[in-house]
């Protein structure tokens, strides 16, 4: 018993310390250090990456919303008033960004998984790479990996640019239904109803496969 | 799992009492989005319904296949991202090349903050203003007698709903009976007498009697709560068993705070819930979103949908049209529901809740449910081609085509 409460309490310390140390960087960035900044992009460009690349659906434009989101960051740093964490407020703007993204888009094709060229020429897609990289070391489980991935690519699509942004922000990054509803400009409510939606949908795509 | 298990929109009420867990039972597999009283309603609900636990288990194994499969993204495309970023960073500072001029224009000291100076100035422009304001204002031409309405105070106009309730059900509550509670006994023997009276200086007194409670009791010994003196402080649904409907909990603020309980079956509770649609304006969006989930599941009694139509034109929050719209499809008739869905796709300016409208729009379709009209394809073409909305620009292409190939098989 005491060793637990031993254990949460230095976890506390830790997760404390780490906001100061975050704090400072912030601050610094803020005051114009570059290093600072690159620091800060360091440390959460991959999951703004991931975001972006599972909100709009394609290498090219998760690239340009990853830069525009780090852009706006560079230039509005000096109005973080550190009312929320930096990376709430960091994705805030990234999924802003990407819904602008999906709005403005002129072509009316559907979405597509990202591609990128293989050393070959050939193309495989976001989610046959992830199969690659997981089941590299038995070709049955790669097939049936890949298999799965279109699987979850073609559920995924059933999803709204919203429901999407609610369930990666929700499940994948861990944030609360509150602060993903603030995010969106939107109410908690919203944002449940549209994690409840992605959700059935979701279930309604994959049973089949489980 | 599911395929065997779909029911039809009217049949099972025991599976419709069940879909009232479904909500819980997603965020609880979301995970620490409930609180500890509703993780343990719904942890009691799931010991005693193997169909929700079925339910809730494969919830859990599709979530988790969902993240076993979710990868990082790919090395070289985050390290492109990182490349060009750096350039775009360097680009940009280079573009500070005129703030950088106007600091050789303006000398620093111009631009650079200064507390005591500003605060000097700030306070010599607000002894300025306060010296001259007032001769300006004393100035002024008299305004003209018949302009008094406009500068006076704007009252708000609140109809009332007066509540009647029996002074005996206060001390020993039936379970189907709607009870107020938290009043205390002062409050009791206050709400006993006739209608609380209003305050002569209350900016209701005016308001005009619009709403008249659907059961008032003739003959018992009434009391009156009145709406124009109380606000409705919070909406809890908690669920119960197979074909009752879910119970309503009412938080009412007003001078003496109380709670009243019971279905929407109960008179009170409905002329509330009706009366906080009907006046969305004086409500949170959580109270009306509140309202409209309670009230849905009596969507086809006439008042209640006009309750719920009335949501879905006027509201103000997307939620709580989305919710309305939810609510009147199960209820109306499909060529109604049709129509209500292309208006909220049409009027909405909330892309959610054109997305939950072209959703329903495509399952009705999906499922041959809607008769295609000129009107309707004429619609769905235009959000097809112009919806700012590449999801529902999708979708309703994919709707018009349901619709399309269904007329040509008719004919």
């Amino acid at each position: 018993m005491s060793m637990s409460v031993a254990i949460e309490g230095d976890a506390r310390q830790a997760a404390l310390a780490a906001a100061a140390e975050e704090q400072a960087l912030v601050r610094k960035a803020q005051s114009g250090d570059r290093l600072a900044f690159d620091e800060l992009v360091r440390r959460y460009d991959r999951d703004v990456l991931r975001l972006a690349l599972n909100v709009v659906h394609q290498a090219d434009e998760a690239r340009d919303v990853y830069q525009e989101s780090f852009l706006r960051v560079y230039r509005n740093l000096h109005r973080f008033r550190f009312e929320c964490s930096f990376y709430t407020w960091l994705y805030r703007i990234v999924t802003n960004t990407a819904l602008d993204h999906l709005r403005r888009r002129t072509t009316r094709r559907e979405d597509q998984a990202p591609e990128f060229p293989d050393a070959d020429g050939a193309t495989h897609d976001f989610f046959d790479r992830q199969a690659e990289d997981r089941a590299s070391a038995s070709p049955e489980k790669q097939l049936l990996g890949q298999e799965l991935n279109r699987h979850i690519q073609d559920a995924m699509k059933s999803l709204s640019p919203r429901e999407r942004a609610v369930f990666e922000l929700k499940h994948y990054h861990g944030l609360r239904l509150r602060a993903i509803g603030e995010m969106l400009g939107t109410s908690e409510e919203t944002a449940k109803n549209s994690l409840f939606r992605a959700t059935k949908k979701l279930r309604a795509k994959l049973d089949a496969i489980r | 799992m599911s395929q065997n298990r779909k029911f039809g929109r009217h049949e099972g009420e025991a599976r419709a009492a069940c879909e009232d867990w479904q909500p819980l039972l997603s965020l609880s597999a979301a995970g620490g989005e409930l609180d500890p009283a509703e993780e343990s309603r719904l942890s009691a609900h799931l010991a005693e319904c193997a169909e929700c636990s079925d339910d809730f288990a494969c919830e859990k194994q599709t979530l988790a296949l969902l993240a076993a499969q979710h990868g990082e993204p790919d090395a070289a495309l985050l390290a492109g991202c990182r490349a060009g970023l750096q350039d775009a960073l360097d680009r940009d500072e280079d573009r500070g090349w005129i703030s950088r001029s106007l600091g050789i224009l303006l000398p620093s000291s111009w631009v650079s903050p200064r507390p005591a100076w500003s605060a000097a100035i700030l306070l010599a422009i607000g002894f300025c203003v306060g010296m001259l304001a007032p001769r300006l204002l004393i100035h002024q031409p008299a305004a003209p007698a018949t302009a008094e309405h406009h500068v006076a105070p704007r009252a708000v106009s609140r109809p009332p709903v007066l509540l009647a309730r029996n002074s005996s059900s206060l001390q020993e509550t039936a379970p189907n009976q709607p009870s107020l509670q938290g009043a205390g006994n002062q409050a009791v023997e206050a709400a006993s007498a006739q209608a609380v009276p209003l305050p002569a200086n209350s900016p209701f007194a005016s308001a005009p009697a619009s709403y008249a409670p659907s059961n008032p009791a003739p003959g018992s010994a009434l009391a009156a709560i009145d709406m124009r003196q109380a606000t409705v402080a919070g909406i809890n649904l908690l669920p119960s068993g197979a074909g009752v409907p879910p119970e309503v909990r009412l938080q009412l603020a007003a001078p003496q705070p109380f709670t009243m309980q019971g279905t929407i079956d109960d008179g009170n509770v409905r002329d509330v819930l009706l009366y906080v649609l009907r006046h969305g304006d004086l409500f949170s969006p959580d109270v009306r979103l509140g309202a409209v989930n309670a009230l849905s599941p009596r969507s086809q009694d006439p008042a209640v949908h006009s309750a719920l139509s009335h949501a879905l034109r006027q509201d103000a929050s997307p939620a709580v049209r989305v919710s309305a719209l939810q609510a009147l499809d199960s209820s109306a008739p499909q060529d109604l529901v049709a129509r209500m869905l292309l208006d909220a796709m049409s009027g909405d300016q909330d892309p959610g809740v054109r997305e939950q409208a072209i959703d329903t729009l495509r399952s009705l379709a999906d499922a041959g449910q809607i008769a295609p009209s000129d009107h309707m394809l004429s619609v769905l073409k235009d959000h097809m081609r112009n919806d700012p909305d590449q999801y529902i620009r999708a979708q309703s292409a994919a709707v018009v085509r349901e619709l399309v190939s269904q007329q040509t098989g008719n004919q």
